[in-house]
């Protein structure tokens, strides 16, 4: 078909001599670039992980600076005390109050603490069951004023707990165990006046051993105590 | 699935991101629009970055997308602006060519028809085929740019008009003087 504006043979010869195609490699290249139009973005990440980084960096060099400091302020503090004069007590340091408030609170008992020490070593092994219950019973009235409100020890072994308590009683007797070691140690420094009149009660009683054992103890506790007459 | 879609709608599933239309719209346009820029510009290199660069076009583009036209007038519209840009950079004289394009329809209407072909034209078919790409790509750049939308794009006078901004008025014209001056050529050759 031929006409002013389309002559099919002219068109049948021009497509028979027009040649030319892209070379693959361009194909290749521009259908690459097509899928990778199309790929979905990777999502991006939360904000807040982004700082996760330098955040856990900036904690860590923290850290590390805080724990450098301390430890060489100890080491100051360490190498000023080894510098220290070794007659300054370490308990008259103002750092520590309660340590102090407590030593000044037993230096007027030193000799009485003395006296202590010898019936604490007898007390440990008593010979005999009436010795035991002599050093018991010496102990047991001081305990009570000597524990400044806390739970009283028991003079003799409780009863076995009922097994529901046993977590708390065992709790409850750790904390008053130190407590009880003190009233101990209160019950053998007691004032002289008192044990003497005792001494004189066992004496009134017949129990003449016991109160040579008393007596031997106080004079060991208060060595440079006058005794009555009555007690020579 | 994709071979028996139009261009329009593989175009459409590309835009939603369906890659495989866009290779198989590729693989339709893929030759003639190389064609179109080997003529044009008489040089294989410079084809060749110019197919790539309207290609890539045609992906970046394909999010604003429409039907608007026929796909082929609107990638040969991204063509033709192409290649005036390669004009203009290079400052090739087919620039020129557009605007002081002839437009005496009878003078041209007055050449004569091609004459039957003959059997022994047969033989020499292939060098008058040669021949005639020859002419085409001698022909002055608006003339052959219609001539090869034609041939090339398949696009009818309005879809020319469309593609190259211009009337249908002066496409009609470009191709009709293009035709005649391919024909006289021929009949001079043969």
């Amino acid at each position: 078909m031929t006409d002013e504006l389309h002559d099919e043979r002219l068109s049948r010869l021009y497509r028979e001599g027009a040649a030319g195609e892209p070379p693959p490699a361009l194909d290749a290249a521009i259908l690459a670039a097509a899928r990778a139009a199309v790929v979905p973005a990777p999502r991006r990440r939360p904000g807040w992980r982004a700082w996760m980084l330098p955040m856990s960096l900036a904690a860590t060099l923290v850290l590390t600076v805080s724990l450098t400091l301390v430890v060489q302020q100890e080491q100051e503090q360490e190498r000023v005390g080894a510098e220290a004069p070794p007659s300054a007590p370490p308990s008259a340091t103002p750092s520590k109050p309660a340590e102090a408030a407590k030593a000044e609170a037993a230096a007027p008992a030193v000799r009485q603490q003395k006296a202590a020490t010898a019936i604490e070593q007898k007390a440990a092994a008593p010979s005999s069951g009436l010795e035991r219950e002599e050093v018991r019973r010496q102990a047991e009235p001081l305990a009570r004023p000597a524990a400044t409100g806390a739970p009283a020890a028991p003079a003799v072994a409780a009863p076995p707990p009922a097994p529901a308590a046993a977590d708390v009683l065992e709790s409850r007797a750790k904390a008053v165990a130190p407590l009880r070691k003190e009233a101990a140690r209160a019950a053998v420094v007691r004032p002289p006046e008192q044990w003497l009149e005792e001494i004189r009660q066992l004496k009134n009683r017949g129990k003449e051993k016991e109160a040579a054992e008393s007596l031997a103890a106080f004079r060991q506790a208060y060595p440079d105590y006058r005794l009555p007459e009555e007690l020579r | 699935m994709h071979e028996a879609m139009s261009d329009e709608a593989l175009m459409l599933a590309y835009r939603e991101g369906d890659a495989g239309a866009f290779e198989a719209l590729y693989r339709r346009w893929r030759s003639r629009l190389y064609r179109y820029l080997l003529r044009q510009c008489g040089n294989a290199a410079q084809a060749d970055e110019l197919f790539q660069d309207i290609w890539l076009k045609v992906v970046n583009a394909r999010r604003g997308y429409g039907v608007a036209a026929k796909f082929s007038t609107w990638l040969f519209r991204i063509a033709h602006n192409r290649l005036i840009d390669h004009y203009r950079a290079r400052g090739r004289a087919e620039i020129a060519s557009f605007d002081d394009d002839p437009d005496d329809a009878d003078a041209v209407a007055a050449l004569p028809a091609p004459a039957r072909e003959r059997p022994e034209a047969l033989l020499e078919r292939k060098a008058l085929a040669a021949e005639l790409v020859r002419q085409v790509e001698a022909l002055p750049a608006a003339q052959r740019e219609t001539f090869l939308l034609s041939e090339e794009g398949e696009l009818t006078l309005e879809e020319i008009a469309a593609a190259t901004g211009v009337s249908r008025e002066t496409a009609k014209s470009r191709l009709r003087y293009a035709l005649n001056k391919l024909r006289a050529g021929l009949k001079e050759s043969r």
